[in-house]
């Protein structure tokens, strides 16, 4: 119930991915070297996945919640226990993600980066 | 495209007439029929409701956030990791507020009135998520 309402709140909104395909296809289409293009998008598929993995959690978790929420008697101990748990995989998540970005750059270049991702109006 | 990314409606929070949080309150008047529970409750409720406004605003704030990082080439791995710490701080402890604040309707409402109560937030909480996905879709 209000458990999910927050959960949705802490982890963020109803999308499970990050990047759309659009962005997969400007990668494909402003990266010329076919194997650096590879590289970045397989990067991206990689945190769209991460995400997907904690959107899945975060779903299971609401229904363990709401499970909870049906025991009368279930002490805050537990409810803490689950959000802490939540928690920990939304750092290694977060972290994960932070990673990938900085692979990110490692296969696109500043300007790409710019055309990929923040094109000037018109260009998207 | 920015982690956790989502635009979330600000149009259901206290006082406007979508707001599916009045439903809950509507049943609390319905099911709790001690008045001063019943208040204390409806207290609860509301200092709920606005610390989801709050978390709303945190979300959008650090989506603003992450996104200027993301499109800055040269943004470090410090600028990441402290604006993450400083956003997973503000969410946990608005989620321990509220965490605090259902226990107590949990423990102040009667087996009989929470089975009535529980259903309504559960429609709550569906409406509110459907409001989040259907804005960023």
């Amino acid at each position: 119930m209000l458990m999910a309402i927050l959960l949705a709140s802490l982890l963020g909104g109803g999308s499970a991915e990050l990047f759309v395909r659009d962005d997969f296809r400007a990668v494909e289409r402003i990266i010329e070297e076919p194997e650096r293009a590879a590289a970045a998008t397989a990067t991206m598929q990689r945190i769209n996945n991460r995400l997907n993995g904690l959107f899945n959690q975060r779903r299971e978790l609401v229904a363990s919640l709401v499970a909870l929420d049906l025991d009368v008697d279930a002490s805050a101990d537990v409810y803490e226990k689950h959000f802490d748990e939540l928690w920990l995989r939304r750092e290694q998540a977060t972290d994960g993600y932070v990673r990938d970005v900085f692979e990110m750059r490692e296969h696109i270049s500043r300007e790409e980066w710019a055309a990929i991702f923040d094109p000037p109006e018109g260009d998207e | 495209m920015i982690m956790g990314a989502a635009v979330i409606s600000c149009s259901t929070f206290k006082g406007d007439p979508g707001n599916p949080m009045d439903g809950l309150r509507e049943q609390v008047a319905a099911s709790v029929l001690d008045e001063e529970r019943a208040q204390s409750i409806l207290s609860s409720v509301d200092r709920i409701d606005e610390l989801l406004a709050e978390s709303t605003n945190i979300l959008v704030q650090a989506q603003n956030n992450e996104r200027v990082l993301f499109l800055n080439y040269d943004s470090t791995r410090e600028e990441y990791q402290a604006l993450m710490a400083s956003e997973r701080g503000e969410r946990r402890e608005v989620q321990e507020q509220i965490l605090a604040l259902h226990l107590s309707i949990k423990s102040q409402a009667t087996a009989e009135e929470w089975g009535e109560l529980r259903p309504v937030m559960v429609d709550v909480v569906a409406s509110r998520i459907e409001a989040m996905t259907s804005e960023y879709n």
